[in-house]
């Protein structure tokens, strides 16, 4: 799975390419790990086929530590069977969700 | 033709010479004139009358010289050169092997000895220090060190030859691992110029070589062919150590890691249920199918009053021992909060709050599916907390899967109020399985997924509970083919008998 970096307004991006699964999570955990001192962040899953519980459990850890900074974590872009997974597990109702991710970056920054 | 040979070529000049003189020459002698500076006998002025024979042998040139009134012997002459010849090829060859012998006994002493000292360290860094410490002695040098791995794993000496890894040492380094021979050389070559010679060997250990053996010595003579070879020698005895050791040491962690297993897995299977309660009416099957690896999944069964049945399946995240303390952690709070009574989004919202803060300070979150079956009513009033896959097939109406209410425990401090019943009429059935299922990984790395997981349910709908249960567990195992399972997998499968 490929990583790529961007900044919006203050706000890090990371866009995510490829499947997300439990040999991936670490990758993305370290990511997160890189940028603690940043309390917004946004991970962009639009080209993310699908998920499995780790990857899901690396995304919840990543809000909680943007929570406790005073930020939040916001995902943006999701494909329909990540977004059947999200309703399924009912984290849906745990992340702030867009379709893309400069909407993501700005309700972050509201 | 240095003093070492005085006993054996000496012998055989005099007994030569004094044939000669009995015939009557007034000298015979053996002078050298091609191997430097001994000369052995005192050589007269050369008359015309001398007789002169070269004399060849081993690369040393000289000549017999017979001075006296002998003529036409000549013959004679090259005939005892020839002998003389011959018997300093012979010692020479002596003084080689003997010196060979030397060598080989040392390096034999040097094996032993390193055997002997290292026989009890079965870890790398003692062994390195050991090795490093004989080499010095072996070699009588100044200075040892070595270079493992990458690092400079120790040096000795009284100043020791450096304290870091410099990028002399590291470039030496190098090319002692690339060459796989030793290299000698000077100090100056590398940056270290108050140590005049060095010699650096090979540590080979598995199938490459991993390090760099070395000695030092402040003067400026070389080391000798001799001593490097010796240092080799303690290379490749280090070497063929160091991964002894290192083959141990990963015994003992994969020793470790199976023990833990172990006793994560007896854990786990002390928490599950072995027998079901009876629900008259329900025709009940839960099936459990344990990882390698400890996954952290449970289901549970506490029988309540009027007949009721409070059934739950669990998925705690990780693997191993830590997710079995947090599979206890969760089902001593799951039975507490049943016990408290209540529908099943309260004893939800109760077991939640006990574990919020243990599960979210640790950063595990579990899944959490409770249903309070009640078989009079034919009823099973549930909530969900992020556990998926859970497949509701009404009768005479498609699967469909189950969402849940609100995440996994852990990710969230508070909870929705929401409730749910659903029937459990004849022909109505529910599945709740493991994401071990779904999850569950075939040969080209496709996932089981929630679809196949449906039409399967779909096609043995009609079954018994029990003959559901086989059929989705044979499903996932004949998808998976020769891929290991690599999480639980677990099944409660509930079904409204007919009336």
């Amino acid at each position: 799975m490929e990583l790529n970096q961007d900044d919006c307004n203050g706000v890090r991006i990371v866009t995510l390419r490829g499947r997300f699964d439990a040999h991936e999570a670490p990758q993305v955990a370290a990511w997160f790990n890189e940028h603690l001192d940043t309390p917004n962040l946004v991970v962009n899953l639009e080209g993310v086929p699908c998920v499995d519980s780790t990857a899901l459990a690396t995304l919840v850890q990543g809000m909680k530590r943007c929570r406790e900074r005073g930020g939040d974590l916001a995902l943006a872009g999701m494909q329909a069977p990540v977004r059947v997974i999200f309703e399924l597990t009912g984290l849906h109702r745990a992340f702030t969700i867009t379709p893309a991710a400069e909407d993501a970056a700005a309700s972050l920054l509201a | 033709m240095s003093a070492s040979t005085t006993g054996g070529i000496g012998t055989a000049i005099d007994a030569l010479r004094a044939v000669w003189l009995a015939e009557g020459a007034t000298g015979f002698s053996l002078a050298e004139t091609g191997d430097g500076s001994k000369g052995r006998s005192p050589i007269q002025a050369a008359t015309p009358s001398d007789l002169i024979a070269p004399l060849i042998a081993s690369g040393v040139h000289g000549e017999l010289r017979v001075v006296g009134p002998v003529t036409a012997r000549s013959q004679r002459l090259a005939g005892d050169a020839a002998l003389l010849a011959g018997r300093l090829a012979a010692e020479r060859e002596l003084q080689q092997l003997t010196a060979e012998l030397v060598t080989r006994q040392d390096q034999l002493m040097a094996v032993i000895d390193l055997a002997r000292t290292t026989r009890r360290q079965l870890s790398v860094d003692p062994l390195l220090q050991t090795v490093v410490a004989e080499a010095r002695d072996l070699t009588d040098a100044n200075a040892a060190f070595a270079v493992f791995e990458g690092d400079l794993t120790l040096c000795i000496g009284e100043p020791p030859i450096a304290t870091t890894l410099s990028p002399g040492l590291r470039a030496l380094a190098s090319r002692v691992e690339n060459r796989g021979r030793p290299v000698v050389l000077s100090g100056g070559d590398i940056g270290l110029a108050d140590w005049g010679a060095l010699s650096a060997v090979p540590i080979p250990a598995g199938t490459g070589i991993r390090g760099m053996l070395g000695v030092a010595n402040r003067g400026n003579a070389p080391f000798n062919a001799g001593a490097t070879k010796l240092l080799e020698t303690v290379g490749a005895i280090a070497g063929s150590l160091i991964e002894t050791a290192v083959a141990h040491e990963q015994e003992l962690a994969r020793q470790r890691l199976q023990r833990e297993m172990e006793l994560a897995g007896s854990v786990q299977s002390t928490l599950i249920p072995r027998v079901f309660p009876a629900a008259p009416g329900i025709d009940l099957a839960a099936r459990f199918r344990p990882a390698a690896s400890v996954g952290g999944d449970f289901y549970d069964f506490v029988a309540l009053d009027g007949g009721r049945i409070a059934v739950s399946v669990a998925d705690v995240t990780g693997k191993g021992m830590p997710a079995a303390l947090l599979m206890t952690m969760a089902r001593t709070a799951l039975r507490g909060a049943v016990r408290s009574g209540g529908d099943a989004a309260a004893v939800m919202r109760r077991m939640a709050d006990d574990l919020y803060d243990d599960f979210s300070g640790l950063g595990k979150m579990i899944t959490v599916f409770l249903g309070v079956l009640d078989p009079e009513r034919r009823e099973l009033d549930l909530a969900n907390c992020g556990h998926s896959p859970v497949i509701h097939c009404p009768s005479g109406a498609t699967g469909y899967l189950l969402e849940a209410d609100d995440p996994p425990i852990g990710v969230l401090s508070e909870l929705s109020p929401a409730r749910k019943t659903i029937p459990l009429g004849p022909g109505d059935l529910l599945v709740i399985a493991s994401d071990g299922f779904s999850e569950a990984e075939d040969e080209s790395g496709a996932f089981f997924g929630y679809e196949r997981l449906i039409a399967e349910v779909e096609h043995v709908r009609d079954r018994r509970a029990e003959e559901i249960a086989d059929a989705l567990f044979s499903a996932v195992t004949r998808f998976a083919g020769s891929i290991p399972q690599s999480d639980d997998q677990m099944l409660v499968v509930m079904k409204g008998q007919p009336e």
